[in-house]
């Protein structure tokens, strides 16, 4: 790649540090564990994992939400981690965020307009009143909702409507990258592709780049370029999508594919792992994955494996396996 | 194959201020002995209102229950209390979606799991405690012994539903009645759980009716499947069937709405099923999926569409279904 990207995260950890208790040593939730990725402009990234990998927390580090505890965070020339928040605010308009649920994160008290409005004023990109309703109209008009929308409350509308002004306020500062925090996972099935197939269109459209979090293979594998996947704060492999899910090489990526249940005749072989995701607190030691890996012999309890290029430069793997494509 | 439940042109409305609100309107099915019937629909379709009026577990004096839903012969909606408490838990057991707060959080696991027997069987509390720990070991809990002793909190959401699993399995229920027992779940333990209930199902024979809105879900368990839209059944058929030759619009606008992992954004946008749900309170006459549906013509806003077979066992409602109708 010639373009430099447009997000790089170098090596970000978020460690929160639990309520103290008795005299031992002070516990830390290891959220996110060294993590490296870049994104290019206009691409999708997607971080999968399941509930407590730290991919919501991976998400909100980025973002500035929360500082991260060691690491750097470079968006398009700028390093943006550790920021004070009034150079943060100049810089954010660049870099938005869609949540999972569109009821909690619009007020409830704002008409649409002025829900949408906000971001337009606050980064003053948009002055007047007359040209503010123009704008306003463009954004609705953008995801599909109809102009009356402006002058409703978010209650009035459905939720996969309510996501759609989630949308356009995140597009309303014309930002370059943004991120999906599980932003269909609450949409009923006839309306998520609505929404999947909206955001693949402003993708095109607006040349944005996504980080797309989310817990749903099949969604992901439906609007992403690139698919990294995350366990236990660690990252163990990133890769093309096509690579990732059409031949894993991870034992918990093909576990994780494998456990994705099939629509069809197909009759799907499954690699069912055994027990949970142990706790983030006390993190398995060497291979965070060896509790449950069907494959796991010595090494993988003494060292961690690191991230290493697997086959061709679109791939990294972090397993002790000898795998190769 | 006989049938173990039998339900009837089910109604249920609910009382509110707005006035009533008809949640189900007359929906029948049929559970045959061990078998797997998925009741699928999404939000505000009505699938959980049913799944809850089989154990008539709704608040009496705001829900109107007619119709009739028949176990093994025996009318349960005019039974009385007293004979439904002697069914729930028994003869009908049931999963709830989230086992965190279906669980009593100031109980030891063990002590509910045995609570259940001992509500229902002649048994010591002792007794009731080895099924206790049989059953734990059944639905896969390791060390189960220590885990007997623990509260709901202490235990991770799939071993929560693994709990209570064995709770509703623990009198050996005729039907099972799973109300989305894996959402709450990440995949690598749905897997697990739906393992686990078709090893169940196997073993005791007993017939499982799951409600669900994936479509994954279903092909991986179902041997038949209910669709339901707005509160009425649309389409009922064989899985394999329904997922073949979906003869109702809706069926198949769902199954081509959900994403694949093998299509890629390459592969041209996913079906769009324009507008949203309605709430029941906006239902008018004809077929409800009219506004919503790309083959709707004139007829569809005036007369709600009779079920009608398309195939021997396979029904659906709508004017503009896909083949034509069988004698």
């Amino acid at each position: 790649m010639s373009e430099p990207a447009l997000l790089e995260v170098i090596s970000l950890k978020k460690h929160f540090p639990r309520p103290r208790t008795g005299f031992g040593v002070r516990e830390v939730v290891r959220a996110v564990d060294d993590v490296s990725f870049s994104i290019a402009r206009g691409e999708t990234l997607s971080i999968v994992g399941e509930s407590g990998c730290g991919k919501s927390t991976l998400g909100r580090t980025v973002l500035g939400l929360t500082p991260p505890s060691a690491g750097a965070v470079w968006f398009d020339g700028w390093r943006v981690d550790g920021l004070a928040r009034p150079q943060l605010r100049k810089i954010r308009r660049h870099f938005q965020v869609i949540f999972q649920d569109p009821m909690a994160s619009l007020s409830p008290r704002m008409r649409v307009r002025d829900i949408l409005a906000e971001p337009l004023v606050n980064f003053g990109i948009v002055k007047g009143r007359k040209a503010l309703d123009a704008r306003v109209g463009e954004l609705l008009d953008a995801v599909g909702l109809p102009r009356d929308a402006a002058l409703r409350f978010a209650h009035e509308f459905s939720g996969g409507q309510r996501q759609r002004i989630c949308i356009a306020r995140a597009l309303a500062p014309e930002p370059s990258l943004i991120v999906c925090d599980e932003a269909v996972s609450a949409l009923d099935v006839s309306v998520k592709a609505q929404i999947i197939n909206l955001l693949v269109n402003l993708q095109d459209k607006l040349k944005l780049s996504l980080l797309f979090i989310s817990h749903d293979l099949a969604i992901v594998g439906h609007l992403t370029h690139r698919i990294a996947v995350m366990y236990l704060g660690v990252m163990v492999e990133i890769g093309d999508r096509d690579l990732i899910l059409e031949r894993p090489l991870h034992p918990y990526t093909r576990a994780l594919i494998s456990s994705v249940p099939k629509t069809g005749k197909e009759a799907s072989k499954r690699i069912v792992l055994t027990g949970d995701v142990p706790s983030p607190v006390n993190p398995p030691p060497g291979c965070r994955f060896h509790t449950r890996c069907p494959k796991a012999f010595d090494r993988c309890r003494l060292e961690e494996p690191k991230l290493r290029s697997v086959g061709s430069q679109r791939r990294m793997v972090a397993c002790h396996l000898d795998i190769s494509e | 194959m006989t049938a173990v439940l039998e339900v009837q042109n089910l109604e249920v409305s609910f009382a509110s201020a707005a006035g009533s609100i008809r949640a189900v309107r007359g929906v029948s099915f049929v559970v045959e002995h061990a078998e797997t019937l998925a009741i699928v629909g999404e939000s505000g379709s009505g699938k959980s209102v049913t799944a809850l009026s089989l154990m008539r577990l709704h608040n009496a004096e705001r829900t109107t229950v007619s119709g009739s839903i028949k176990f093994k012969g025996t009318e349960l909606l005019d039974a009385p209390e007293t004979q439904m408490r002697s069914v729930r838990g028994n003869a009908i057991g049931m999963i709830f979606q989230e086992p965190m707060s279906s669980l009593n959080p100031l109980m030891k696991v063990g002590d509910q799991i045995a609570e259940a027997i001992l509500l229902h069987q002649d048994m010591s509390g002792s007794e009731a405690r080895r099924r206790a720990l049989k059953l734990l070991i059944q639905v896969g809990i390791a060390d189960a012994e220590r885990r007997m002793r623990e509260y709901p909190h202490q235990l991770s959401g799939g071993m929560r539903q693994r709990v209570m699993i064995a709770m509703a399995m623990a009198c050996d229920p005729e039907i099972l009645i799973a109300d989305e027992p894996t959402t709450a779940l990440d995949v690598t333990v749905q897997a697990q759980i739906l393992d686990l209930m078709r090893e169940l199902k196997t073993r005791t024979g007993s017939s499982i009716v799951i409600i669900t809105h994936d479509l994954g879900v279903v092909s991986e368990l179902a041997d038949r499947v209910v669709i339901m839209y707005a509160g009425t059944k649309v389409e009922e058929g064989l899985t394999e069937e329904i997922f073949s030759h979906p003869a109702h619009p809706y069926t198949l606008g769902l199954l081509t709405a959900i994403p694949s992992l093998d299509r890629s954004r390459h592969d041209g946008p996913l079906t769009e099923i324009p507008g949203h749900v309605p709430s029941p309170s906006q239902i008018r006459a004809g077929c409800s999926f009219a506004a919503r549906c790309n083959r709707s013509s004139s007829i569809c806003f005036e007369s709600e569409p009779k079920l009608e077979a398309v195939a021997p066992g396979h029904l659906a409602a709508c004017h503009h279904k896909r083949g034509k109708p069988f004698p």
